[in-house]
């Protein structure tokens, strides 16, 4: 059976974006609506890949055409059609057809249109492409594809008009700007990603090296045999670490989280579809596609004990991150920063519960994070697209200037509140089944000091949200406020409905969680044994739930009437201190400057004072001078007086004479 | 052999019928000085086909030879001969009838001078070499010229000297004795003087740097070829009898000159602002890379290293044409620039864009003179170099490196910086410019200098 034609999956949105950047150009409209009408093409070419795959009973396929070939490896563009990677692709192209039917309003009158579209469209074709592909270095290309245009994208407003900046202007962290505009921060995305893309390819190179092959298929049956090569070189754990390290920077973990919150000085449709729904989803999906392919061959091996610490790393800095960027929510004050802090919390619960693989049942580990991928793409989504519609009203990124937009745009609300229960964890929302799923493992894990982060993780996460929702809902408002257009209106809340849907058929027996459990292990390439989906224990469940709603309740009481108690002109030092160490990111970004980007500044400016002081002034002024002087001496021989010109010649005779005598002796 | 003797005659004879030219009659003492020219070339060429002739030979038939040596230097003279003859010529007056005699004769000299061993052929020829140039500086007529050719006529007395005893110490002396080792010492002082080799060049900044440059054209390139050639051939007889002492001796002195040679040439040239006074301190620079190939000539007997003296030999050859043509083309194009004046830098600018064949040949002249591939100085510095970096020559390493050679790259790159200078200001726009008659020399040096440049290397492994 040839799969083939799938491979218009990823094709399509590459010819949407060749087509749409010429059009744009005049007919700006008509783009738009070209672009959202051929993104339709992969949603539903994704949807039968989906239904394919069932219907097959899970087998997996793999359509191949070779692309280039290195002394004998060849280099094949195909699919690799799975579970994982079918329901990824599906996730990933309704998204983003909905976002692009948002863009179409959202974007109207854009100078740069061409520009968005271009890029969007390209990014959605490199993101199919990602998940999709059979071959690592194809993969790669994705990968870096999603980079380019998140740059583009992020710093798409390159003007740098001050309501598009992030942060606040004139403020200082211990001598770092801490506000970012919108082309400082397409340069930082670009940065912290592409760093941390050496290890993603370092470990590319290390694992072809000892596997021979780059097709996704062929790696996941050679695994045992790596595994075990790196162990005896000694190289396991940093090979793990290394070729992770794409995975890690792409979902904004510690330490590289600061370019996804720079990266909201981009459209919000850009910040619904790349860095809440996609994009950092792809180092999600990294893991997932390859951590089962490392378990299950290090239990052949015997070699579990070996990697265990790279799953330890993984889970102690997924936890650190859930725990961070909800610190730093807690406090913010604009509506896309909180989101973004968000995000990158949320990932850090994904990777936590990766990393619990090594401790608990790796297939549930894995499918607790792989749900709340979907979830969190789901409402993630929903909130930034409410976001951006709420900006666009209010004419403000700031919630404090946000009030009560619960008067005249009832619609959005109602999104806005499916969305932000679904994050808190309350049920019947999605959000509650999978981060209980991941509370719950982490607490039987053992790791309690990972449980107590990702515990309080969750009140803060329930505490903040619902902080944002009191202030911009709640309230009277001070002026006539609107819903915004179908277009932008419908994508919204129908995410925060099937965010709800999602969380109702979750734990029914009919089977779409179980589903999506088998899609995920037995019938993606690892082969992962499947277990039993083991109940929800009644203690951590009752702590998550008790978090959530303290927080929920918390917020609501505190910020619908206003009421300060977090603010920065605080009685209590401590308390301001912590709110501007907070405030200020925990200085994490003020410490990169101040030690890589001003350290190197200062190098620089030493070095090139050695090399002006030193080599410019030796070879521009000491040795020509030098010279010149010599040069002049010698002249000063000729004087001109013949008597001296012959006096010089029986000089030269003397000499030779002597010359001849001292030979004649020692000789 | 015949064609040596008839050459000589051609030459000889026009200088002669010279004489007989009514005054005035300037173009028919031309026409009968390049004819003579042409009739030496033709018949040194025909002699010299096949083209199979050793680079130097023992044999020789009534005391001149026949190698490659002899026809090189021979033809290299004629042929700038011929082309700077009708410079003199062209500023018109009464006496360059003279001038053309004193040229036919000086390279008739040369020829011999570059061909025989005789003691008694060399000193006439040398006699006559020197005569015919200080005589030709002296003819200028102008004060500069006149003070230059009394300097030269000086220390070439006392050079001469040297010369007849040197020759004579190493012609008569035992084989292998002290004494043929002195004579040959004594030798080298004459052809350090002739040649331009401290510290017996002291007349050469003077003659060449302030003197009619036409004449001195003709001095600077083809004259000192033939003491050279003398120098080689001398070398080549004496140094493999010599016991090892006194060889080194030799080596040493050698050795001791060139880098003098190298160093004071261009050093002093690299502040110089009169053009005619730097190319006179180039030619001392450039003598002493000649100087170092003979010194590895020398070393090369001593050594027992055979190699290097091919190599040697080779280069010296190669060098010889470079030089002679690149000298003579620098000078004639001084002398049209300089007018009555003195050849300063400013009066170079704006040449680039009045004078186009002028500027450009003389553009790759001194391209040549640096020694920049693939031109056919390159090639020269490049088998002197190579021969000197021998690695049996242990006096010619220090530590491991040899540092002769070294010495000798290091000033060829020093020498870059003058070279450029005049290039530079060439190219330089100026508003009050001056123009050169597209010259012939030159032209033809250049194009030469181009074509033989790139042919030589396959030339050689024929």
């Amino acid at each position: 059976m040839n799969y083939s034609y799938l491979n218009a999956i990823w094709i399509t949105p590459f010819l949407a974006a060749a087509i749409a950047l010429p059009t744009a150009l005049k007919w700006k409209r008509l783009a738009s609506v070209i672009s959202a009408v051929l993104l339709a093409v992969p949603a539903l070419l994704s949807t039968y890949m989906v239904y394919l795959i069932y219907v097959s009973g899970f087998k997996p396929f793999t359509t191949s055409l070779a692309w280039f070939t290195i002394s004998s490896t060849s280099v094949t563009v195909g699919l690799l059609g799975d579970g994982l990677s079918a329901i990824m692709a599906l996730v990933v192209s309704w998204i983003s057809f909905m976002i692009s039917v948002y863009s179409c309003e959202y974007m109207e009158g854009d100078s740069g249109a061409h520009r968005y579209w271009f890029f969007f469209d390209f990014f959605v074709g490199s993101m199919l492409l990602l998940v999709l592909s059979n071959n690592i270095v194809v993969m790669l290309v994705g990968w870096e594809g999603t980079t380019l245009s998140s740059y583009a994208l992020i710093g798409h407003w390159y003007t740098d008009e001050e309501d598009k900046w992030v942060g606040d202007r004139g403020k200082y962290a211990l001598g770092v700007p801490t506000w970012s505009t919108p082309s400082s921060s397409g340069v930082r995305a670009m940065v912290f990603t592409s760093f941390a893309d050496i290890g993603f390819i370092i470990g590319i190179g290390m694992l072809y090296s000892a596997s021979g092959t780059l097709s996704l298929y062929t790696i996941s049956q050679e695994m045992p045999t790596v595994l075990a090569t790196l162990n005896k070189q000694g190289m396991l754990v940093p090979f793990l670490f290394l070729f992770s390290l794409g995975a890690f920077a792409k979902s904004a973990q510690f330490p590289f989280h600061e370019w996804l919150v720079t990266a909201m000085t981009g459209p919000t449709s850009v910040s619904a579809l790349i860095h809440a729904a996609t994009m950092v989803n792809a180092g999600v999906y990294f893991m997932l596609r390859f951590m089962p392919m490392v378990i299950s061959a290090a239990a052949k091996d015997g070699l579990s004990g070996a990697v265990s610490p790279f799953f330890l790393y993984t889970a102690a800095i997924g936890a650190l991150t859930a725990f961070m960027m909800a610190s730093m929510a807690v406090v913010s004050r604009e509506l896309k920063l909180i989101l973004a802090f968000s995000t990158a919390s949320q990932l850090g619960y994904m990777f936590l519960s990766i990393g619990l693989a090594a401790y608990v049942e790796p297939s549930v580990a894995l499918f607790a994070a792989f749900s709340h991928m979907i979830s969190q793409a789901l409402f993630k989504a929903a909130l930034f697209l409410a976001a951006g519609a709420l900006i666009h009203e209010f004419s403000s990124r700031y919630i404090n200037d946000m009030k009560g937009a619960w008067h005249g745009m009832k619609w959005t609300t109602v999104g806005f509140a499916f969305a932000s229960l679904s994050l808190a964890g309350i049920p019947p929302f999605s959000g509650f089944w999978d981060k209980d799923l991941i509370l719950d493992l982490a607490f039987r894990s053992g790791l309690w000091y990972l449980y107590v982060l990702a515990s309080a993780g969750a009140f803060m996460t329930a505490f903040y949200i619902f902080r944002a929702f009191a202030l911009i809902f709640a309230g009277k408002p001070e002026r006539e406020v609107r819903e915004p257009g179908r277009a932008m209106l419908l994508p919204y809340v129908v995410l925060g409905l099937l965010t709800l849907a999602f969380g109702v058929i979750w734990p029914l027996p009919v089977g779409v969680s179980l589903w999506m459990y088998r899609a995920i292990t037995l019938d993606s390439y690892a082969r992962l044994a499947l277990e039993t989906l083991p109940p929800l224990e009644f203690l951590p469940l009752s702590i998550s739930l008790t978090m959530a709603l303290l927080g929920l309740g918390a917020a609501l009481y505190i910020y619908s009437e206003r009421r300060q108690i977090f603010s920065a002109n605080g009685k209590s030092g401590i308390a301001s201190f912590l709110h501007s160490f907070l405030y200020d990111r925990w200085l994490i970004n003020s410490l990169y400057y101040r030690i890589i980007v001003y350290g190197f500044s200062a190098a620089s400016q030493g070095l090139e004072l050695i090399e002006r002081d030193g080599f410019d002034e030796f070879y521009h002024a000491v040795l020509p001078s030098a010279f010149s002087s010599i040069s002049v001496r010698l002249r000063g021989l000729q004087t001109g007086v013949i008597s001296k010109y012959l006096a010089a010649f029986f000089a030269g005779l003397l000499l030779v004479l002597m010359i001849y005598v001292v030979f004649l002796l020692v000789g | 052999m015949q064609a040596e003797m008839y050459s000589l005659t051609a030459l000889g004879a026009s200088a002669m019928a010279l004489t007989l030219v009514p005054r005035g009659h300037n173009k028919a003492s031309l026409l009968i000085g390049e004819i003579a020219f042409a009739m030496s070339a033709l018949l040194w060429t025909a002699s010299w086909y096949p083209f199979e002739l050793p680079m130097i030979s023992v044999r020789s038939t009534y005391g001149l030879y026949e190698d490659e040596l002899s026809y090189i230097v021979s033809m290299a003279a004629a042929f700038v001969g011929a082309m700077v003859l009708p410079l003199f010529f062209r500023r018109g007056g009464g006496n360059s009838w003279q001038f053309a005699s004193t040229v036919l004769l000086g390279v008739a000299a040369t020829s011999v001078l570059a061909s025989t061993t005789n003691p008694y052929l060399i000193l006439a020829s040398w006699g006559l070499v020197s005569l015919a140039s200080y005589s030709m500086v002296a003819l200028s007529g102008d004060r500069d010229s006149l003070i230059g050719s009394i300097k030269y006529a000086f220390m070439s007395a006392l050079s001469f000297q040297f010369l007849i005893i040197g020759v004579y110490m190493a012609m008569f002396a035992p084989v292998g004795s002290k004494i043929e080792a002195l004579g040959v010492l004594l030798f080298l002082l004459a052809l350090g003087f002739k040649a331009g080799i401290p510290p017996f060049h002291m007349w050469l900044p003077d003659v060449y740097g302030f003197s009619d440059p036409v004449p001195v054209s003709m001095l600077s390139s083809t004259m000192k070829l033939g003491a050279f050639a003398l120098g080689i051939r001398l070398l080549y007889e004496v140094m493999p009898t010599l016991p090892t002492q006194l060889g080194y001796s030799i080596v040493t002195v050698l050795v001791v000159l060139s880098v003098a040679g190298m160093v004071l040439g261009n050093l002093a040239a690299l502040t110089q602002t009169d053009v005619q006074r730097m190319m006179a301190y180039s030619s001392i620079a450039h003598v002493g890379y000649m100087t170092m190939a003979l010194s590895v000539l020398a070393a090369s007997a001593v050594y027992k290293v055979p190699q290097a003296g091919y190599f040697a030999l080779l280069g010296l050859l190669v060098y010889f044409v470079s030089y002679a043509l690149s000298k003579a083309s620098v000078f004639s194009f001084i002398s049209d620039v300089r007018g009555q004046g003195r050849a300063i830098l400013s009066r170079f600018e704006g040449l680039g864009d009045t004078s186009r064949e002028s500027s450009a040949s003389v553009s790759i002249i001194l391209l040549n003179l640096i020694g920049m591939p693939p031109l056919l100085g390159f090639w020269g510095k490049f088998f002197v170099f190579l021969s000197a970096a021998n690695p049996s020559i242990s006096i010619f390493y220090a530590v491991g490196i040899p540092w002769f050679a070294l010495v000798g790259i290091i000033n060829s790159a020093i020498s870059v910086f003058y070279y450029l200078k005049v290039i530079r200001a060439i190219y330089r726009k100026s508003a009050a410019a001056a123009s050169s008659k597209a010259l012939g020399l030159p032209l033809a040096s250049s194009v030469l200098l181009v074509v033989l440049g790139v042919l030589i290397p396959l030339l050689i492994s024929l």
